[in-house]
């Protein structure tokens, strides 16, 4: 028995930081990818029993309040929120806050690209243990160790067609320039205008000191 | 003759200067000036196109550079002449550091400088945000964030406090209005002192040998040279429009100029953006108050002149760092 005292402690906390898990402050959305100007359906558990939750859309600009509900005793709740019609597409969090916080990944994409996708899992987040747990997402592409050595970073959406990809591309964007005749007159007109101009003086005040 | 004399160009323009004003480093206050000037003009044209409108901006660059006349040209011309402007007024304010130029009377005249040179960082900032590209996307961001963190002092720079109005367009504002009227205000008290206080010499260089017309003449001809220049890489390395930004991601870098702040915020992540860029800025005004010495000669200046230099050198490192290093994400 007292051989297998160690093994039954480290049982008993396993299963009491499964417990703990499974019964963390969750949020999750009814779809992964939206839209602006669109509904979705939040719901989630363990935020705050019997008080309010917030919910808000956390972007790299701003943040935006969608919605304050009120949870049940086991902060519990359901609600359908309106994405903002100003939205730029992009990657946001969805944050569920109250007595703990919870939070989910939510790509937002232009109007004709987004559509259904899976169901997002959340982002459990105790805040008075400052632990964080990272749950598997329906749709995971996201780079989490940042944008190491990468010049583009992919944003995938899923529209009810197929798959369709917007990247983010720090390079320039190639273009068409065409510049007439009567531009690149005047254009190397002014270059060498100015330079003549420029060395004249100078010869000029040269020679009078 | 007749306009010189209507003019009062003789009265107030020829009178006598030191000689050793007419050499090169002399001038690069004046070449940042016309650089300055070169900004006015071609920005002017470029807001005739330009739309500070979120949705609407970076199709508005796209149409400088493909449509509006001789747009491509002045948009290169305008972009190139602010790294040029960028690399003068720092050289000139190391070369007035150099000298002791900043001691008593002209405490004023080197603040008035200091001053400038903020405004035209913040200048050359704002005009970054403006194409809305990924790097403007995220460059604007980057100010959001620093005004947020910066309390009571930066909440009238937050989206929250005019939501009536777009981020970008106040950016805009600012770069063709509230900057500039800045910048013209601190140079004509710059401009004022230079020219009542007199160009400061160095024991031994006091003789007058030379009028401040034939100063001009070689100002106009460095500053024609100047628009030569900018005019030459316009037309044979024009300058990129980055893609529609993506909001969510970082993945680009600002320009080197700002890239010591980069190498900061990878350390510290947002809140040197709060920090060291004020902290950097105002180190700038203290010079005249540190440095007391009778001698401005620089064997008599070794103490400050090698924190000085030290300093800029750290600045250059921190942002040899931040450009060799890959891009990092500091926002989310």
């Amino acid at each position: 028995m007292k051989q297998a005292r160690p093994f039954l402690t480290l049982l008993a906390l396993l299963w009491v930081g499964t417990w703990a898990y499974a019964h963390g402050p969750q949020v999750r959305i009814d779809k992964s990818t939206a839209a602006p100007g669109e509904v979705l359906t939040v719901s989630g558990e363990g935020i705050t029993s019997n008080g309010e939750i917030r919910i808000t859309l956390k972007g790299i600009l701003q943040d935006y309040s969608l919605a304050v509900v009120q949870g049940d005793e086991h902060g519990r709740f359901e609600q359908t929120v309106v994405l903002p019609d100003e939205l730029q597409p992009g990657s946001y969090t969805l944050l569920a806050s109250g007595d703990q916080k919870a939070t989910v990944k939510l790509r937002v994409g232009a109007p004709s690209q987004a559509g259904r996708g899976a169901v997002a899992a959340s982002e459990s987040e105790h805040s008075h243990a400052g632990r964080e747990e990272q749950a598997e997402a329906a749709d995971h592409h996201e780079d989490e160790g940042g944008h190491s050595g990468a010049e583009k970073a992919h944003e995938h959406s899923q529209g009810e067609e197929g798959h369709e990809e917007r990247e983010a591309q720090a390079g320039p964007m190639p273009i068409q320039r065409a510049q007439s005749g009567a531009e690149a007159v005047v254009s190397w007109g002014t270059v060498l205008l100015s330079a003549a101009l420029g060395l004249g003086l100078l010869v000029r005040g040269r020679g009078k000191s | 003759m007749a306009i010189s004399q209507r003019l009062a160009l003789k009265e107030g323009l020829d009178y006598e200067i030191p000689s050793v004003a007419n050499r090169l480093p002399y001038f690069l206050g004046s070449l940042t000036l016309f650089g300055i000037v070169i900004q006015v003009v071609t920005g002017v044209y470029l807001a005739q196109f330009y739309n500070p409108n979120s949705e609407a901006a970076h199709q508005s660059v796209q149409y400088i550079i493909t449509r509006a006349p001789w747009g491509d040209f002045i948009r290169n011309l305008h972009l190139w002449s602010a790294d040029f402007i960028l690399v003068t007024v720092t050289l000139h304010l190391l070369w007035v550091f150099w000298r002791g130029s900043y001691r008593k009377p002209r405490e004023l005249t080197w603040w008035a400088g200091v001053l400038m040179l903020g405004v035209i960082f913040l200048l050359y900032f704002t005009g970054t945000t403006l194409p809305r590209d990924q790097k403007g996307y995220e460059a604007m961001a980057h100010y959001i964030a620093g005004a947020r963190g910066s309390g009571v002092v930066g909440a009238i720079f937050t989206p929250e406090f005019t939501p009536s109005v777009d981020v970008l367009a106040r950016l805009y504002a600012l770069h063709i209005s509230i900057l500039p009227i800045l910048l013209f205000a601190f140079l004509g008290a710059h401009l004022y002192l230079i020219r009542f206080l007199d160009i400061h010499t160095h024991p031994g260089e006091e003789g007058r040998g030379s009028t401040f017309m034939q100063h001009l003449r070689r100002m106009f001809a460095h500053g024609f040279l100047f628009l030569s220049a900018a005019g030459l890489l316009a037309l044979l390395w024009p300058a990129d429009l980055g893609y529609p930004a993506l909001a969510g991601v970082e993945i680009t870098k600002p320009p080197f100029f700002f890239l010591w702040i980069y190498a900061l915020e990878n350390w510290f992540g947002t809140a040197a953006l709060v920090f060291a860029p004020p902290l950097v800025y105002l180190l700038l005004f203290l010079p005249p108050v540190l440095d007391r010495k009778s001698s401005t000669l620089p064997r008599d200046r070794r103490g400050i002149l090698s924190v000085g230099f030290g300093f800029i050198l750290l600045l250059f490192l921190l942002a040899s760092y931040a450009w060799l290093a890959p891009a990092q994400q500091h926002l989310m």
